[in-house]
């Protein structure tokens, strides 16, 4: 377990463009920041402003132009334990029930056994005990996104991000996603959201504001 | 007594497939009869619409026939619950789609997504370090998807695909998207999986993967025009004795009346 307040990743210098169409798109001008074991961190900006893109360069589905990942103390491999990730799109594999789909960090990495407990409470958690058995197909939007989030929280990794984890959510459900960001962090990993949500804003310890690829921080 | 020619991985009989749209019913399969041979490559061509991709569908086990029998590996799958296909699916059947994104899971590495596909078929989970060095991705292990070439991700797909060695993996024009070169390393790619056991029948447009595939079916109108085994074109004949003339043939016949005669073991057929 990482000790609250060490360093988790830091980025230095991040530039990420790209095309669309004849247009050159910088998502990422010279990006820098500094993530910590222990803290909860929300990532606001309007869409289109690099947010996903900043969240896909940290955890490695894109390359950055230039800049650099620190990852101090060891998560640079991106075994589930370190990093996890919940996309927007959510990624819930189709012939998994729930239950499986929320266990498969476990599976992969052979620990199914002594994570069962907290893949248990997990769904219990975020309110999907009575769905374990189903497939992603056979539940609402809503039911998913808190599936890919307790998969994503079920190996207590040192670095969670979080793309609109609470954009499908209702008010309850949003404050119940909520609390368990805040109950991962409380046992020293660092979670990093794109929200909208006033209500999350409320709640978190830093707000990053990126604006057409540009960070300002709190 | 000569050996009993080897049992093919999949058999269709008298397949049909309707949908009901807003406009109307849609005839995608008409009767649709075919032997996939096992172990093998065979190519399912035809112009859109042509009822291709509604065949893939229903051998494997994504969909189910309107009318008709469709076996895998001596089993019968029409007629099945959902639930029971779906974990025959898992164990006997694999599937790749066109776009090589949607076979992949973005957050899974080459190797975890073999590890996936071996823990859904239930086989024991081992090093399948021969298969990634067969399909040239060894040194891709720990890479994601977005860190491949479209080439690799689809290769890595029919690797998924053929995990445990299933009997039949289809696969809907899955060089649909590739350059030519990843074409050409795609299709060594799919020789050697047939070579290990599995049946693959791919949908196509290309010619060469006609040209690899031991057994070519030419559907049209969602009916079974033409067979081929290797160059050899042989036309299909239905239960109703209805064969298909090629175009250059049925200039033959303006007024479309014909008269046909048996002898010495061939038929022939000419203008009245």
């Amino acid at each position: 377990m990482t000790r609250d307040g060490q360093v988790v990743v830091s980025a230095v210098g991040l530039r990420k463009s790209y095309r669309r169409g004849p247009e050159e798109v910088r998502a990422l001008r010279d990006v820098s920041l500094t993530l910590r074991a222990g803290e909860v961190v929300a990532l606001v900006g309007p869409s289109g402003s690099g947010k996903t893109t900043l969240l896909n360069v940290v955890c490695g589905w894109e390359q950055a132009d230039a800049g650099q990942l620190d990852w101090p103390n060891g998560a640079g491999d991106r075994t589930w334990d370190e990093l996890a990730v919940v996309p927007q799109d959510l990624g819930l594999i189709d012939e998994l029930t729930v239950a499986e789909n929320v266990a498969l960090p476990l599976w992969l990495s052979g620990r199914l056994e002594a994570g069962q407990a907290e893949a248990t409470a997990l769904l219990e958690r975020l309110g999907l005990a009575g769905y374990a058995g189903r497939l992603p197909a056979e539940v609402s939007l809503g039911e998913r996104q808190r599936a890919a989030l307790a998969r994503a929280m079920v190996t207590g990794p040192r670095l969670l991000l979080a793309d609109e984890p609470t954009g499908h959510q209702d008010a309850d459900w949003a404050r119940a996603v909520f609390e368990a960001v805040r109950w991962l962090a409380g046992r020293g990993s660092c979670c990093l959201v794109a929200t909208h949500s006033q209500e999350f804003l409320a709640q978190v310890d830093r707000v990053l504001t990126i604006r057409d690829g540009e960070l300002a921080g709190d | 007594m000569p050996a009993d020619p080897p049992r093919p991985a999949a058999v269709c009989a008298g397949l049909v497939k309707i949908y009901w749209t807003a406009t109307g019913e849609v005839h995608a399969l008409k009767g649709v009869d075919a032997h996939f041979p096992a172990a093998a490559v065979s190519a399912v061509v035809g112009p859109s619409g042509s009822g291709k991709s509604s065949l893939l569908r229903i051998l494997a086990g994504l969909d189910r026939p309107t009318a008709g029998q469709v076996t895998v590996a001596d089993l019968q799958l029409s007629g099945l619950s959902l639930a029971r296909l779906r974990r025959l699916r898992r164990r006997l059947l694999g599937y790749v789609f066109q776009r090589p994104a949607d076979n992949l899971v973005p957050y899974l590495t080459v190797a975890e997504h073999l590890e996936l596909a071996a823990r859904l078929r239930r086989t024991r989970s081992r090093d399948d370090g021969d298969l990634l060095e067969l399909l040239g991705l060894a040194h891709r292990r720990r890479h994601l998807p977005r860190q491949l070439s479209g080439g690799e991700q689809q290769r890595l797909a029919f690797a998924r695909a053929v995990v445990g060695d299933p009997p039949l993996v289809v696969a809907d024009e899955p060089t649909a998207e590739l350059d030519s070169a990843s074409v050409a390393a795609l299709l060594e790619a799919v020789r050697a999986l047939a070579g290990r056991g599995t049946a693959l029948v791919l949908a196509t447009h290309d010619p060469a993967v006609v040209r690899l595939s031991e057994r070519t079916f030419y559907l049209r109108h969602g009916a079974m025009e033409a067979e081929a085994t290797g160059q050899d074109a042989l036309s299909v004949i239905d239960d109703a004795g209805r064969v298909q003339l090629p175009p250059e043939a049925l200039e033959l016949f303006p007024a479309r009346r014909a008269r046909i005669g048996v002898e010495r073991g061939r038929v022939w057929i000419g203008p009245p």
